[in-house]
């Protein structure tokens, strides 16, 4: 890595944490409650769904897509066709009546739909387990661009981006948020599309030729012990001895133990495991695997393809309405029209960015190949330029890139402890903006202790599992709530259960091993059974239970669906949990209708 | 700060009546004074309290709007997912379809790189518009 890429990558990100913290202070002057929570209700669509575009595009999007595609081909693009539509899955049965539904948070749905104060205790939980499960992954993705780019420590890059958005939000608020969320929006397109334009001119502009030149790069060293799944067979060349462990097929002889490599070229057939030390040589990759045709085919991967695609597809589709930082964005459009018009220009933003990641895929076929071998396919978007390109221009993309990583992490990290931060401090703490600052801090804190004691897996696929728990507990709730009377307090609550238990519990017996092939699927996708048992947990108590169906249902579902010129909707009133005294005039002072409130048991 | 003001209409409304009051050199023009936004002054006439008091009659007007909104995302999203649950299939039982080159990209590239987002975007119109006039319909039936 020569010095002035680190530093030009360096600068870089240090300038786009330094506008985050600039652009947050714009918002710096709302004080009340209201502003600092929902930045009072008053974002444009536009500027809106710039910032839940922004948002929501997370390293999993900015890194992990063009890792995956390097990887597993044409079956990695279900991720971000996933990702887009389950905006269409929230604007078709959710986003219009969750907004008029005055409800801030996924608990605050909960309590005003059913009037249960235990059902709102076990949504709480739940966006905290989801907000969690979301965090570690950006912050490991942190750790990942920043090691990778400088040569630092895992640990620094998700050090750095949970301090920098702790401090943000403590300081901001949500009003700062929307502004910085929109601008990293754009920032990350451009940090995406320019590199992507300026190698698709230079493939252009050179032949075959100059690409066979790749191999020429100086040997790189395993930063950490590496395990390597060949998924399409390839031969390597190691320059000098190499000792290694195996399982499978090398050289035409089945191996399970260690081996010692001579230097030399080695055919490694497919499905086969190499484990490397730290400190070993990385092999280079002769036949390169981007010509195999399995690539450039769906449905090639894994044991129950055709399962795992659906699965992954269901998760993502119904998961995107039960993330709790989505959520809290659309709480900041005006009304219920304004929330359609948002998550409209919402889709036409996201499938404007994920055209970028699929083309940086397919060119870092050609010029990283060799990421197949060390398995950190996720560095792809960040070594394409310098590795493309010679000279400052690579070097100039290559810092572009690591910061718009950067953004994605601060801007996702941000929604996701603005969030969780909401929740804890309304629901666990007497909800005053100084409990929100506190709340913050253990936002903040947990998931990065978390991040650095877990293990890495794949961006996309971690973030997969937050969509797959959202999908199977809140997905139900939301859907359910708005548009069956039926819906019972006890009827929720056993579905969250079951559907979110079922899910998280999924993680455990992955992580163990040791599990048939078709057990081993569903487990890893496991959207595709979690998601119809909490749907059927929750008909089939609610059916149960029929007398616990709210006296006011009507009323209810009037607020939700009735249109907005009718002015049937009605807010949060920020500060009404706990005793928050100084806020509350504020709030009360004429911007909200009163006397629909479900009554409480 | 803005915001202060927003949050408070007789700050707004008081500064809105000096100005009134007092006689501006060159501008002799009365200054319309408005109290309160549009939605709050809207009129309560005997469709709308029925909605709201939950009569027969506005009972039956919700449950039509609802089963209105309902039926069309079920339609339109039973045709994304037609679409989108057709693919893995078609690319399952016909597994030459992966092969297939369309202006120098691999069909499944295509479809699921670029041409998924226009149709989702499709969509999405179609359910603003329809929910829309749904909505439009209900309030004119509602307020007359």
């Amino acid at each position: 890595m020569q010095p002035s890429f680190v530093s030009f990558s360096v600068l870089a990100i240090l300038v786009v944490a330094l506008l985050t913290v600039v652009v947050g202070t714009f918002g710096m002057r709302s004080r009340s409650t209201s502003d600092f929570l929902v930045a009072s209700r008053a974002v444009g669509p536009r500027l809106n769904a710039a910032a839940i575009s922004g948002e929501y595009l997370s390293a999993a999007s900015f890194l992990g897509i063009a890792g995956l595609v390097l990887k597993d081909g044409v079956d990695a693009l279900w991720y971000p066709v996933g990702f887009t539509a389950g905006y269409l899955a929230l604007l078709l049965f959710v986003a219009a009546p969750l907004r008029r539904s005055g409800a801030y948070t996924l608990p605050d749905f909960a309590e005003a739909r059913l009037g249960s104060l235990w059902l709102r205790r076990i949504a709480t939980v739940l966006v905290v387990i989801i907000g969690w499960l979301y965090l570690v992954p950006q912050l490991q993705g942190a750790g990942l661009t920043l090691a990778t780019v400088t040569g630092y420590p895992l640990w620094v890059g998700a050090a750095v981006v949970s301090v920098i958005v702790t401090l943000n939000v403590i300081t901001g608020g949500m009003r700062s948020i929307t502004f910085v969320q929109a601008f990293q929006y754009w920032l990350k397109l451009t940090a995406l599309a320019v590199p992507v334009f300026v190698l698709l001119i230079h493939l252009a502009a050179t032949d075959a030729e100059s690409r066979s030149s790749l191999g020429a790069d100086p040997p790189r060293f395993f930063t950490a012990d590496t395990s390597v799944d060949v998924e399409t067979g390839v031969t390597l060349r190691v320059d000098t001895p190499t000792s290694l462990v195996a399982t499978g097929e090398v050289d035409g002889r089945s191996v399970d133990g260690p081996l010692d490599w001579v230097a030399g070229e080695h055919e490694v057939a497919e499905g086969t495991e190499l484990r490397f030390t730290a400190d070993s040589r990385v092999p280079a990759v002769t036949s390169s695997p981007v010509d195999d045709e399995s690539w450039l085919r769906p449905l090639s991967g894994g044991e129950f393809p055709l399962y795992q695609t659906y699965s992954l597809v269901l998760g993502l589709l119904l998961g995107t309405m039960g993330l709790p930082h989505v959520l809290v964005r659309f709480y900041t459009n005006p009304n219920g029209a304004a929330t359609r018009a948002t998550t409209f220009v919402v889709l036409a933003l996201l499938g404007l960015f994920y055209l970028f990641p699929t083309v940086a895929g397919l060119l870092a076929g050609l010029y990283v190949p060799q990421l197949l071998i060390t398995g950190t396919t996720d560095a792809a978007v960040l070594l394409l330029p310098g590795q493309a390109l010679s000279g400052w221009l690579g070097q100039l993309l290559g810092a572009l890139v690591a910061a718009g990583a950067f953004a994605a992490f601060l801007s996702t990290s941000s929604g996701l402890v603005v969030s969780v931060a909401g929740v804890m401090s309304t629901d666990m703490l007497p909800g005053r903006v100084r409990d929100f600052r506190v709340a913050t801090v253990v936002a903040g804190s947990i998931p990065l202790a978390f991040a650095l004691a877990a293990s890495s897996l794949d961006l996309s696929q971690s973030v997969g599992l937050a969509f797959a728990v959202a999908a199977s507990s809140f997905c139900p709730l939301l859907v359910l709530g708005i548009w069956w009377r039926g819906l019972t307090d006890v009827g929720a609550a056993a579905g969250l259960l079951v559907g979110g238990g079922l899910s998280v519990a999924s993680v455990l017996p992955v992580a163990i091993g040791g599990l048939s092939p078709a057990v081993e699927a569903v487990l890893a996708q496991p959207a595709m059974v979690t998601v119809p048992a909490a749907f059927a947990t929750m008909v089939l108590v609610s059916l149960r239970t029929r007398d616990r169906v709210p006296a006011d249902v009507a009323r209810i579902l009037l607020r939700l669906h009735a249109p907005d010129r009718l002015g049937f909707a009605q807010d949060r009133e920020v500060a009404r949990f706990g005793t928050a005294p100084a806020a509350t005039p504020r709030v009360r002072r004429g911007r909200h209708r009163r006397g629909l409130r479900p009554v409480r048991r | 700060m803005s915001s202060e003001t927003a949050a408070d209409p007789w700050a707004s409304a008081q500064a809105a009546a000096q100005a009134a009051m007092t006689p501006q050199p060159g501008r002799g023009k009365r200054v319309r004074v408005v109290l309160a936004e549009r939605r709050r002054t809207r009129r309560v006439v005997r469709t709308l309290a029925d909605v709201e008091e939950q009569t027969a009659q506005g009972e039956e007007l919700m449950r039509r709007l609802m089963r209105d909104q309902l039926s069309l995302a079920i339609r339109l999203g039973g045709l994304t997912v037609v679409v989108l649950g057709s693919l893995p299939l078609a690319f399952a039982l016909v597994p030459s379809l992966g092969g297939v080159d369309v202006l120098g990209l691999r069909l499944p590239w295509l479809l699921l790189g670029v041409a998924v987002y226009p149709f989702l975007l499709a969509v999405a119109w179609s359910y603003n518009r329809n929910a829309e006039r749904y909505e439009q319909e209900f309030a004119e039936m509602a307020e007359n």
